[in-house]
């Protein structure tokens, strides 16, 4: 096992280095200096010259790409431009608590619930629930998170007034419902399926017959026996939608007004505020490599025929 | 058989083909329901410079109305007509998921083809690189692509860049768009496609064909191609709907068409300005974007399922 893990982290270098090129040269050849924001009021050159000597603007664009990779690395993501009291770090550590709580919410909500859903649907077989989850799973699929969103705080916010239609003041208030449930739509509708499918594979395979001939209790039977050898598909569909709770982030703090790491990665677009954008994008494909990894090794845990083919 | 029996069997094979599609459509009345919402939508674009309002005539006297008799959907902060905003819209958003599909599934078909069939080093690398581009978000990628394209041809462009900076400001932002999506929407095609190529190039007719003393190129165009065709038109299912997402998207987060030109994600960007005190704003694109995404993907679904249950089972518990 260890090898294998030795392997995959090994693995993933390239796939965040050419992450980091991608994006620095793309960051990069984007037209129009992060100074001249202001508009009809263009800055004097001398100044321009001096900031761009501060912030290294002035060196050949290797050396830039070298010397802003190797501080990376060494757990600095540069300054911002655009805010230039703060650093990136400082950005990240005050901006990226708020969207992981968000994004965590979310998926536990979504997985849950997706389990405890799609147990019910392979345990009941029953027409209208079946016909409900096909609903769900075709609107998580269809439904953009800034339809979901918008459509929520309209009739919850605005309608109804039972959240309030802007802000955020913290995972357990009113002010979470919607952005939480915007983001687990998705996942939830994919974990339900996935997991109502994998359900009903198992139901019939000998081992859970012989669970059932022991007399052993049907909870028991349900949550070790079938639940434990369902859930891995599952598992893998939840990792996969990650990503899209991350993405989803961006369009959902906007909408509700939540100030995390998703409004702050829009707004730095906006302002070409090159180390925010090339930070951020860092952060995020590490975070997917990261979560890839884990959902890989959550394998092993799952299921132990796994380590014998990988062993192989 | 003669050149006359091909062209009768062909026909027959059309009818009958046409025939079972009817069926199906009737037993599925989702289905019916999505092609007819589908069309509506076209035909709503297409007559788009009909309609009674113009799309980008200002009213300042009558902003922010509400639904009346004179204007459907109301108006908007400007006073322009959210109808026709809306009409116009969709003929943004069916543009980019048309053209940006043919360039990505173009891509996709090409590099899918080129990577199965050199094989070896060449498989390597290009598959390589496909993983890296699917193990990023492909909206974090569209975004900061479609800011390079902006800005690129947004300025004042020199050289070679500067008829397509002229095309870009003619297009009110959609060439950047289109450009965006095409270059960066072809990752699962060309993974699609390779997997297609891979298990067709060893099939024993394409040995017979080599054997037989025919080219590269003759089997790829004759042989392989015509049997992924399947695999494209799922390709698709995947990447028209995904294109229409996109785009709004990135008009939403202002990196996608340019205003005044209405698309359908700035429309929800600006209402989610003022949702709280005129939400109908808010309400209309959101509602055509969300009703064309789940049109699509009812039909999407049926096409997969028509085409090829295996795949439409394996990737639907993925996406």
């Amino acid at each position: 096992m260890l090898s294998y893990l030795f392997k995959r982290i090994l693995s993933a270098i390239p796939t965040l280095l050419i992450a980091y090129t991608l994006v620095f040269f793309i960051a990069h050849a984007t037209p129009g200096s992060p100074w001249d924001s202001g508009g009809n009021r263009p800055m004097e050159p001398s100044v321009k010259a001096v900031l761009d000597a501060k912030y290294n603007l002035d060196k050949p664009l290797h050396v830039q790409y070298a010397s802003y990779l190797w501080n990376a690395l060494h757990g600095d993501l540069g300054p911002s431009y655009r805010d230039r009291s703060q650093s990136v770090n400082d950005i990240v550590a005050r901006f990226l608590p708020v969207s992981l709580k968000l994004g965590a919410a979310a998926m536990l909500f979504a997985i849950l619930l997706g389990l405890a859903l799609g147990a019910l649907a392979a345990l009941t077989r029953h027409p209208a629930v079946d016909g409900l989850i096909r609903m769900l799973s075709t609107l998580g699929i269809s439904m953009p998170t800034y339809v979901v969103t918008s459509i929520l705080i309209v009739s919850l916010g605005v309608g109804l007034g039972l959240v309030p239609t802007f802000g955020w003041k913290g995972l357990f208030t009113t002010s979470s419902i919607v952005p939480v449930f915007s983001l687990a739509l998705a996942p939830l509708a994919a974990v339900t399926r996935c997991f109502r499918t994998s359900m009903l594979e198992v139901m019939n395979l000998d081992f859970v017959r012989t669970a059932r001939a022991k007399g052993l209790k049907p909870l028991s039977i349900i949550i070790h026996h079938m639940g434990r050898n369902a859930l891995i598909p599952a598992v893998t569909v939840a990792g996969s939608y990650m990503t899209y709770v991350l993405v989803g982030s961006f369009f959902v703090e906007s909408i509700a007004g939540i100030p995390g790491f998703g409004r702050y990665f829009v707004l730095a677009i906006a302002a070409r505020d090159y180390p925010v954008i090339i930070g951020t994008t860092l952060i995020y494909a590490v975070f997917v490599v990261v979560i890839n990894l884990v959902v890989d090794l959550l394998y092993f845990v799952l299921d132990p025929r796994t380590r014998l083919e990988r062993a192989s | 058989m003669t050149a006359l029996d091909v062209a009768t069997s062909d026909r027959i094979g059309v009818v009958h083909g046409l025939k079972r599609l009817w069926a199906f459509v009737r037993r599925n009345p989702a289905l019916a329901v999505s092609l007819a919402f589908l069309l509506a939508v076209f035909l709503f674009a297409l007559l788009s410079p009909f309609l009674p309002h113009d799309a980008y005539r200002q009213n300042v006297l009558a902003r922010n109305a509400g639904p009346s008799l004179k204007n459907w959907l109301g108006t908007d902060e400007l006073g322009r007509d959210v109808l026709a905003r809306l009409a116009v819209g969709a003929r943004v958003s069916l543009t980019v998921a048309v053209a940006s599909t043919v360039i990505a599934v173009a891509i996709g078909v090409l590099v899918g083809t080129i990577a199965a069939y050199a094989g070896g080093f060449i498989d390597n690398v290009i598959m390589r690189f496909v993983d890296s581009m699917y193990a990023f978000p492909d909206t974090l990628f569209a975004i900061l692509f479609a800011a390079l394209v902006k800005g690129q041809l947004g300025g004042e462009a020199s050289g070679l860049l500067a008829p397509l900076a002229e095309a870009y400001r003619l297009s009110g932002g959609l060439l950047g768009v289109l450009l965006t999506l095409g270059l960066t929407g072809w990752v699962t095609t060309s993974r699609l496609v390779r997997a297609q190529v891979l298990s067709l190039k060893h099939a024993e007719y394409v040995l017979a064909c080599r054997l037989a003393g025919a080219s590269d190129s003759f089997i790829i165009r004759k042989h392989l191609l015509p049997n992924t065709m399947p695999v494209i038109l799922i390709a698709v299912t995947f990447v028209v709907p995904n294109a229409i997402l996109l785009e709004a998207g990135l008009s939403f987060l202002g990196v996608g068409v340019d205003p005044p030109t209405p698309s359908w994600g700035t429309m929800i960007a600006t209402g989610a300005q003022s949702l709280q005190s005129y939400p109908h704003l808010l309400v209309a694109p959101t509602l055509a974007i969300g009703l064309t995404l789940l049109a699509l993907n009812v039909v999407g679904d049926a096409l997969r399922d028509l085409l090829d249950p295996a795949v439409s089972a394996s990737r639907g518990a993925a996406t």
